[in-house]
């Protein structure tokens, strides 16, 4: 355990709103605040003080199930935020079987040229890293995932498409994403998973939690 | 079993919504005037909580299968029952084969129509409300068709003549003002509470988004104008009532099929008290924005969470009672 671990700001929203931000701690690296706030909300969400608390980046928001006095609440956070352990972190580890490219992957090809690489390098760089899912939002069980070599980050598709297929791959800034549902998208689509995200009859209903990790393999 | 003849726009199943898994990507979903859900059950003997139907514009058309008490609430879109006016507020009981036909409202935009018992639904992720964008909860994650049925739970309710009004609600809409900077100047912000906004007729479920008031065009140009920016921030949580601005400089206030991050800066956060008003504000209705402390939200909030609470036990009492 690190001693007196630089202290997030917190602000109160609304009467049962309060939001940890870790974004102008600078003695940490995002990674790591990104880690701890979702141990954080790990833990926070099994007490019953809170209806919803919900992880994004560098940031943590706690629904409270009445007044959340942010003194108080301030108080009982810092503690924790003190006490993060990093090896007690109750996060799974996930395979992504992915097909790769062609019908699976339409911007493949694009992505490689626009990145100087060649397909397979493409696809070599992105089975090789290891990713953190960051959060969840957008749509229920879309993760937003860290960790994507920077020989591969590219801005989003200038004009989103109006349909992603469910199961989609795919690739934007300095993230990585599996589209669990058909939707709209901006991101750049390189390959095609089998795996269910997000199955609403079962629990949990959502494969990856925040502070997951995975691997994506090469079907 | 109620048959849907005619579902007019929009017409959904919807609770007090899906609350515990936002952490999840999943969004509250639930009737969007939650006042207007919980009276109309009340009436009709339910748990304020139940499963009620939301009936958006009107132009619906309903048949019931077997007999039942109902109730409606919320919008008032001059109701028939096989041609008898029926009033908002009020317990009817309907016979088997009775058609409810709904008009439409110049005031408001949805009506609750609340059935003794309910309706006999397995909840998704803990509650019934129909999640469109998702696809689940409802009857299959859709907005209900022509011709489709609901089979109604049973209910030992006994018909009441009996009437409920909704709390009181007029006045600015109170919110508490965004305590992050997000890049935003303080005259930018100040400019929100001072506008006077018309509603926009793209605003749905997801949020109800604002334009500046044609009636004073220069200076509305101006605030539209004022408020544009080029800021784009770091994904943070957002909820119903969360009041976002756009680079377009045209603020939206998420309701509650809002997606559970965004990416714009935000304005401040809706009272709770004030968010069922919201979601009967119809495209080209004024509204006004009123900053408030904590201190004041929460009076507010308490007051209208004691109207609600003395209705119900009022209610309670009567029905012992009778």
């Amino acid at each position: 355990m690190t001693s007196a671990l630089p202290a997030p700001h917190f602000y109160q929203i609304d009467n049962a709103t309060l939001v940890l931000d870790a974004s102008a701690i600078s003695a940490l690296d995002k990674a790591q605040k990104q880690r701890m706030i979702n141990a954080l909300a790990r833990q926070l969400l099994l007490q019953p003080d809170y209806v919803d608390v919900v992880s994004a980046d560098q940031t943590l928001t706690l629904y409270g199930r009445s007044h959340l006095e942010l003194e108080r609440v301030q108080h009982h956070l810092l503690l924790m935020w003190q006490q993060f352990d990093e090896d007690s972190s109750q996060s799974q580890f996930h395979e992504i079987k992915v097909q790769y490219g062609g019908k699976y992957g339409l911007d493949l090809a694009s992505v490689a040229k626009s990145c100087g690489l060649s397909e397979r390098e493409v696809i070599n760089i992105h089975t090789s890293g290891l990713y953190t899912v960051d959060f969840i939002g957008f749509q229920p069980g879309f993760a937003y995932i860290s960790g994507l070599d920077s020989r591969l980050q590219l801005p989003r598709l200038a004009t989103p498409r109006t349909l992603v297929p469910k199961g989609s791959v795919a690739i934007a800034a300095d993230k990585t994403a599996v589209y669990p549902a058909n939707s709209p998208g901006g991101w750049h689509i390189i390959g095609h998973t089998e795996q269910t995200l997000f199955d609403p009859s079962k629990q949990p209903p959502a494969l990856f939690a925040p502070g997951d990790t995975l691997r994506f393999v090469e079907a | 079993m109620l048959t849907i003849i005619k579902p007019g726009p929009q017409l959904t199943i919807q609770d007090l919504g899906r609350f515990g898994q936002r952490h999840l990507g999943v969004s509250q979903c639930g009737a969007l005037d939650s006042d207007a859900l919980r009276v109309a059950n009340l009436l009709v003997g339910n748990n304020q909580d139940a499963a009620a139907l939301e009936i958006t514009l009107g132009m619906a058309k309903l048949r019931f299968e077997r007999p039942c008490c109902f109730a409606l609430s919320g919008a008032d879109m001059s109701a028939n029952l096989d041609g008898k006016r029926i009033d908002i507020g009020w317990c009817y009981q309907a016979e088997a084969g009775q058609t409810l036909t709904f008009a439409s409202s110049s005031l408001n935009l949805r009506c609750y129509l609340a059935i003794s018992g309910g309706f006999a639904l397995e909840p998704v992720l803990g509650s019934c409300s129909t999640d469109c964008m998702a696809g689940f909860g409802g009857l299959d994650g859709q907005a209900l068709q022509a011709g489709q049925q609901l089979a109604l739970a049973t209910s030992d309710f006994e018909w009441l003549n009996w009437g409920a009004k909704l709390p009181k609600r007029q006045g600015p809409v109170h919110y508490i003002a965004e305590p992050r900077e997000f890049g935003l100047a303080a005259k930018l912000k100040l400019a929100f509470s001072e506008a006077t906004w018309q509603v926009s007729a793209q605003s749905n479920r997801m949020g109800l988004r604002l334009q500046a008031e044609p009636s004073s065009a220069d200076l509305d140009e101006s605030i539209s104008h004022n408020l544009s920016h080029s800021l784009s921030i770091e994904s943070t949580a957002v909820a119903p009532g969360s009041i976002q601005l756009p680079p377009s400089g045209e603020p939206i206030v998420l309701l509650n099929d809002c997606q559970t991050t965004g990416g714009y800066p935000l304005l401040g956060q809706v009272i709770a008290a004030d968010l069922p008003r919201l979601g009967q504000l119809k495209g080209g209705q004024s509204i006004a924005f009123t900053a408030v402390t904590l201190t004041q939200a929460r009076q507010l909030n308490q007051q209208h969470q004691s109207e609600l609470n003395r209705l119900r036990l009022a209610m309670r009492y009567r029905r012992e009672s009778s």
